[in-house]
């Protein structure tokens, strides 16, 4: 019966690619059940451990050097671990589960720049002993003896993890501080002190995965950004914080995974996200997670947002706007008559992402959504654009139309399936919603696949009359203004015009109320306002802007292509979350500050060295650290340096504030 | 027991019949028949876990109940999400102060204004019309800030007042929803004998015209203020009278008062 020998084959790999994930899924789940931390950098230390695995087994040949790998490297990505819980998660404790994502993200930055300076960029084998490397069969089927390995040593680990948290004395205080951390130390524990044991022990156990699986397939630089998410998945899947979650999680994905491959190509890299969606819908706290967790918000520390950080008053800041406003409308025929036109093409790039960054800010500064998946809206937006650019009309006004309208409408249907959970469970389902429709563009024939749109070209005009935007030539004052200055004035116009719209909301009724929800929603419900349907209405809101952005992105004469990893990838989610707490959280302008500094220093950092990323990392984790309400709370950090002798107001307080008097 | 109270005459505001909240085994509330009229004053007394707070929650709708119905102004609200129990008459206090923080005093009582006077708001001004210019909305509020004594310190952020001014404000934030039946979780709680008589002091006179449901420890207190008095145990009701009844009951001395007193 070889049919049958087939699928039990291909079980035996899902349970192999399973063990994996169960090994990648036990750590960050018992880091996030203890301490509320949203490991993103697990999967570099998976990849960590493979690299170090690979500098043993180098000298040493596969024989000898992967045993003593297999020990050794797990406990030098402990002590990594153990340094990162100690250095840089530590000060964040009793602050929002968000900074956490926040700093762990700056952390994959860092850690992944490492792995390319010190190994390289290309794929890797890691050697593993020839005894392993043969097949076995029995009735039939075949398997590579290694792929038992990877399954005995697996679930050896996974086995000893669940008995020294159920049959040890250090077991039971990290269970009982994932149940309760307030109780443990009411009753006297220090469970801080336990934290960097956890995260040091998590993080081995990822190294042990990522060795394992490197033996199995090779060894690169992206494999710690192809795990991550599919282990995040699986974490919210069983329930956050709980083991038997991790595992009985972790085995269904990897058959799953491996099952759609083999038998269902076609919904390969959907069905796990489908199955996260309907399993958060039908059960918010995942299959194993206990449901008085994390329903109360209570131990949330708050977002801390730059709005009430300022020392300038009302009436300086409305000059610094003009002023910068007037500074970026002469910009360009500075940039034309010094021969810099390619700075003018940089500034449409910030443009996009200032604006992307505004609508993130409008759902999260104010009411306090964080959406993981925020690049969903701004990847449709430069689809839709696109695709109404090639088949509508070649007019940017109509892209841009339908590029703000069907990402709202989407933001309309993703809002009210996920509005209804909250905190991080919300930050995943947007993760998830987002995945799925970035392995969902790779499917079909009008999305172009792998390799995006190209071919379009946008109108300055409507139906089909008008200019093509990439040719146009005009020659002012002896000055030849080339299409990126047209678009640089339309772009320049719809950020000013959505700032100022988005502060009228804000400072409007509607505003006031998703300023009261992200103080306190219980408390905003109980004054009598529908919660749910105001976080919709900013959802829809904030969609439309991203989707503005995208649009812009697909009419941007310099853009030739609107690829998948240009778009909806989580990279983008994470950056624009990285740019709007660079900016300043809560003040809208201040996130497309943050924008235009972060694509700036992407410019000149990558054209100086090859290590940019882990600069931006690097910087990105100091201000999460010493920062954290953003560039637009520095004027009043240094204003507080300065006369620190007292007769300062208090943090929190501010000019605008005192003349409501 | 019945309730002896219960003249065809007098309204009950709020009405609850068979109420019952299960959190797996334990029953924190069972079957809890509850009648309070129009103007009166009613505490809730227990010894703690009696699900005092757990019945504020299923009659507000922070919570569902497990079976049973929640009567409101002769309505069927068991199924109503707490927003619209709000806005036909209910307003509630929390055990553990609720108020947004990171606003002003006067923000605060603002927005719990503006939630009940949005009514004829249309789409336009809601979004895009100055929040601070609606006339009726600012002049509760000052009225109201002006009422529990804070209108001194309207500008401050709500985090930096002390704890009593920030028990104040949420009853300032209550009252400016205009309800008809306001629900107050320990409102003395964790606070001195000289502060505990002024927020009674001031809930006596800024809520004494509306019907009031409060829960309360200090037992003197709730005798001398109560009109009527239910005394729960283990989530079911053990006894409702006046405080000479309750006073005068053996059940309550046995389980409750007693234990206190001795």
């Amino acid at each position: 019966m070889p049919a049958v020998a087939n699928v039990v084959e291909q079980l035996l790999n899902g349970v192999t690619l399973g063990m994996v994930y169960v090994l990648l899924a036990a750590g960050l789940s018992i880091i996030f059940g203890v301490m509320d931390v949203i490991n993103f950098s697990h999967g570099e230390l998976f990849a960590l451990g493979a690299y170090f695995a690979l500098t043993l087994v180098d000298p040493l040949g596969a024989t000898i050097g992967f045993p003593v790998a297999l020990v050794l490297a797990p406990l030098a990505v402990g002590v990594v671990g153990a340094a990162i819980e100690r250095f840089t998660v530590r000060p964040l404790y009793g602050r929002n589960p968000l900074y956490h994502i926040l700093l762990t993200f700056g952390l994959v930055l860092i850690i992944n720049d490492v792995i390319r300076f010190t190994w390289g960029q290309q794929q890797q084998q890691l050697a593993v002993p020839a005894a392993l490397s043969q097949p076995v069969g029995a009735f039939g089927v075949r398997v590579a003896l290694y792929n038992l390995f990877m399954i005995a040593v697996a679930a050896v680990l996974a086995a000893g993890t669940w008995l020294a948290l159920n049959r040890t004395r250090y077991g039971m205080i990290v269970r009982a501080g994932s149940q309760d951390r307030e109780m443990v130390r009411n009753v006297g524990i220090d469970i801080d002190r336990y934290y960097t044991l956890v995260f040091g022990f998590g993080a081995a156990l990822a190294a042990v995965g990522g060795i394992v699986l490197g033996g199995a397939q090779n060894v690169n630089p992206n494999m710690g950004g192809s795990v991550i998410i599919p282990a995040f998945i699986i974490v919210v899947l069983g329930g956050l914080g709980s083991f038997r979650g991790a595992v009985f999680g972790g085995l269904l994905v990897g058959i799953i995974q491996t099952m759609t491959r083999t038998y269902l190509p076609v919904f390969e890299g959907l069905t796990i996200f489908l199955l996260m969606i309907a399993v958060l819908l039908v059960k918010p706290q995942g299959l194993f997670g206990n449901p008085e967790w994390g329903g109360g918000g209570e131990e949330d520390g708050e977002l801390l947002v730059g709005a009430y950080g300022g020392v300038f008053t009302a009436g300086t800041r409305r000059r610094l706007g003009v002023l910068a406003v007037a500074a970026l409308a002469v910009f360009p025929v500075v940039a034309t008559v010094t021969d810099n036109g390619f700075y003018v093409t940089l500034a449409n790039t910030m443009f996009v992402w200032a604006l992307f960054a505004l609508s993130l800010d409008f759902v999260m500064g104010s009411a306090g959504l964080v959406s993981l998946g925020h690049a969903m809206f701004f990847g449709v937006g430069a689809y839709t654009g696109a695709l109404a650019l090639l088949h509508l009309a070649p007019s940017f006004l109509v892209a841009l139309v339908a590029a703000v309208l069907v990402p709202a409408g989407l933001a309309w249907v993703v809002g009210s399936l996920s509005i209804r959970v909250s905190g991080v469970y919300f930050a995943m389902i947007t993760l998830a919603f987002a995945e799925l429709l970035y392995s969902a563009v790779f499917k079909f024939e009008f999305t172009g696949g792998s390799d995006g749109l190209l071919g379009f070209d946008a109108l300055l005009g409507l139906g089909g009359v008008g200019p093509r935007l990439s040719e146009i030539e005009l020659t002012v004052a002896g000055l030849t203004v080339g299409s990126s200055v047209v678009f640089y004035y339309v772009a320049l116009a719809l950020s000013v015009g959505t700032l100022l719209v988005a502060r009228r909301f804000m400072t409007a009724p509607f505003g006031s109320v998703l300023q009261s929800i992200g103080e306190s929603d219980e408390r905003a419900a109980f004054v009598g306002y529908d919660v749910t349907g105001y976080k919709r209405r900013a959802f829809v809101i904030s969609g439309a802007i991203a989707g503005l952005a995208g649009g812009l992105l697909a009419v941007n004469p310099d853009t030739f292509v609107v690829s998948p990893d240009q778009t909806l990838h989580w990279i983008n989610s994470g950056e624009v979350i990285v740019m709007t707490l660079l900016g300043g959280m809560g003040t809208l302008f201040g996130p497309m500050l943050g924008a235009g500094v972060f694509i700036g220093a992407e410019d000149v950092l990558s054209s100086h060295t090859d290590q940019w990323r882990m600069i931006i990392g690097a910087v990105f984790v100091v201000f999460v650290l010493f920062v954290p309400r953003g560039l637009v709370s520095i004027p009043a950090l240094v204003a507080r340096r300065f006369n620190a002798e007292g007769g300062d107001p208090p943090l929190g307080v501010d000019e605008e504030v005192n003349a409501d008097d | 027991m019945t309730d002896p109270a219960g003249d065809a005459r007098a309204e009950p505001v709020v009405e609850t019949a068979g109420l019952t909240k299960q959190f797996g085994e334990l029953t924190a509330v069972d079957s809890v028949d509850l009648r309070v009229e129009r103007g009166e004053f009613r505490s809730v007394i227990g010894p703690n876990g009696a699900g005092k707070t757990t019945l504020f929650n299923c009659i507000t709708g922070a919570m569902a109940p497990t079976s049973g119905t929640v009567r409101f102004d002769g309505e069927d609200v068991t199924d109503l999400p707490p927003h619209e129990r709000v806005s036909r008459g209910l307003g509630r206090s929390f055990q553990i102060t609720n108020i947004f923080g990171g606003l002003t005093v006067r923000e605060n009582v603002r927005l719990a204004a503006q939630s009940v006077l949005d009514e004829g708001m249309s789409l336009r001004e809601e979004m895009l019309r100055d929040k601070d210019t609606f006339g009726r909305i600012n002049d509760r509020t000052s009225g109201v800030l002006e009422q529990v004594g804070l209108d001194g310190r309207a500008g401050e952020l709500a985090e930096t007042l002390a704890y009593g001014d920030q028990r104040r404000l949420e009853i300032g934030i209550v009252l400016a929803t205009d309800p008809e039946l306001v629900m107050l979780d320990e409102p003395t709680a964790g606070m001195s004998s000289e502060e505990t008589r002024a927020t009674i002091d001031l809930i006596e006179d800024v809520l004494a015209d509306r019907t009031l449901m409060l829960i309360e420890h200090d037992i003197d207190l709730v005798m001398e203020l109560s009109d009527r008095v239910t005394v729960l145990t283990r989530g079911e009701v053990l006894a409702t009278g006046n405080p000479a009844e309750i006073a005068a009951n053996e059940d309550v001395r046995e389980a409750y008062l007693g234990g206190v007193r001795a």
